[in-house]
Parts: structure tokens; sequence; C-alpha cells
């Protein structure tokens, strides 16, 4: 296809701008929430939650420094609640110094926690891929999940019982 | 699709081409709706204008304008 010659012709090579996200932390969302994924668990862990890897990685917490755990009197493995302009879920907290002050994150494997309740409508210019990295958010101390998060978990566990079926022979 | 974010996302991409050497700023944005953005999504970008297109940044009216009337001579 490509002797001699690119059939569309050479690359186009160009300088591109830096947009940044208008997404601002402020007085009511201090903090900044990035999300991302771990090893043992893929993408929503609709396969992966099903095998043993849950030992691993049973729930999704909220990773938060202690500088910023202790101001809102957050103590590790604690009910938390997290809100941003978008919306809000609680979780457990993991006091750690892996994520830097003002930083706190997250994972997105597990519907009971449903981290993109909380992410912004906000996407890059070019492909409006969403803006997952980047959300001004609020954490304090809870008593435990939000009624959404008791609803679904109960339809969830429903939907996903498995029969033991019958060997065809 | 509501106006407010097709104009938002136009206005965001209006804003990458504006950073870009050389003229043609409104041709390339032009381009890139055209490329990119669902028939309907243009179809609102364009009834957005001929309603006085409020928010729209410059290059990007003249953008949507340009699809305009290429829309027109198409038929």
């Amino acid at each position: 296809m490509h002797i001699d010659r690119f059939v569309r012709g050479k690359g186009h090579f160009v300088i591109t701008e830096y947009l940044a996200t208008d997404e601002r932390v402020g007085p009511r969302y201090p903090l900044l929430l990035t999300t991302g994924r771990i090893l043992s668990q893929y993408n929503v862990g609709a396969q992966t939650r099903r095998t043993d890897n849950v030992v691993w990685h049973k729930e999704d917490l909220l990773e938060i420094h202690p500088h910023d755990a202790e101001e809102r009197g957050i103590a590790d493995g604690s009910w938390v609640r997290l809100a941003s302009r978008s919306g809000e879920t609680t979780l457990r907290a993991l006091i750690t110094e892996r994520v830097a002050p003002g930083v706190v994150y997250t994972t997105f494997h597990h519907p009971d926690t449903q981290a993109n309740v909380v992410t912004t409508d906000y996407s890059d210019w070019a492909t409006n891929c969403p803006e997952y990295k980047c959300t001004a958010v609020q954490v304090s101390p809870s008593n435990g999940r939000s009624d959404w998060q008791e609803r679904y978990s109960a339809f969830a566990d429903k939907s996903r019982r498995i029969m033991p079926a019958d060997a065809a022979e | 699709m509501q106006s407010d974010r097709l104009v938002y996302m136009a206005n965001q991409i209006g804003s990458f081409f504006a950073t870009q050497p050389g003229t043609g700023a409104a041709e390339a944005i032009a381009a890139h709706l055209t490329k990119f953005w669902d028939p309907r999504m243009r179809k609102a970008i364009c009834a957005h204008l001929a309603a006085g297109g409020s928010d729209l940044d410059p290059l990007v009216r003249d953008a949507v304008a340009l699809i305009a009337s290429d829309k027109a001579k198409a038929g």
C-alpha cells in the first residue's frame, strides 16, 4: 500500500496550543479529583469483579492525603461523601501519601460507587473526550452509602444472580 | 443537543484554531465541524446563527456562516 510513497501524502505536524479545562477549584470545592484504574480490575469490572480479583480490590476507595483527611476529621477506612458541582457519591477513605495534598484519587471499577456521577461534562476540544482527571470536589465525613447507592446495589445484586445450569448431556 | 452546549463546543474548537499560524482559521473550524460533527449538530448550530448566534465567538460565527452558505449551495 505504501510502496514508494504514502498514499495520503506525508504527515502534517503542527505545534498545538494547550487549552486548559474550564473546571475550577474554589471555596466550596477546594480539592481536585482524578479518577483512574488499577491493575487487578478491568474498566467497570463487569468481567473482573466476577473473579477472585475482588480479593485485591473489592471496592473503590478514595485516596486522600493525611493533611486533607485530618482537616476534615476523616479516619482511615471511614465513609466519606465525595461531592462536585455535578453530583455526589459515598465511598470509604484510604489515607495515603501516594496522593499530593489537595488531590484525591479513586477508581471507577465498581457500580456501587459510580465515580462518573461526580465527574463533569467538560471535554477536550478535538475529540470530545470527557475530562476524568480533573474535577473540583469537596470531601466530608458520611454515615454510609447514599440512598441511590442502596437502591442501585439491591438492583445490581439481583440482576447479576447466576442460575446453575444443567449439563447438556 | 442544547444549543448552549453546541456553542460551548464550537467556541472551544475555535479557540484552538485561532492559535494556529497563517490565515484561514474560520475555514479550518468549518472543516473540523464538517468532518467531525453529526449533521444534526451542524444543522442546529446553523439555526442558532440564523437566530442571531448569541455567544458565538467572531471566528466561529464566520465558520458557521461558511457551513450555512455551503449547505445553501448544495441545496
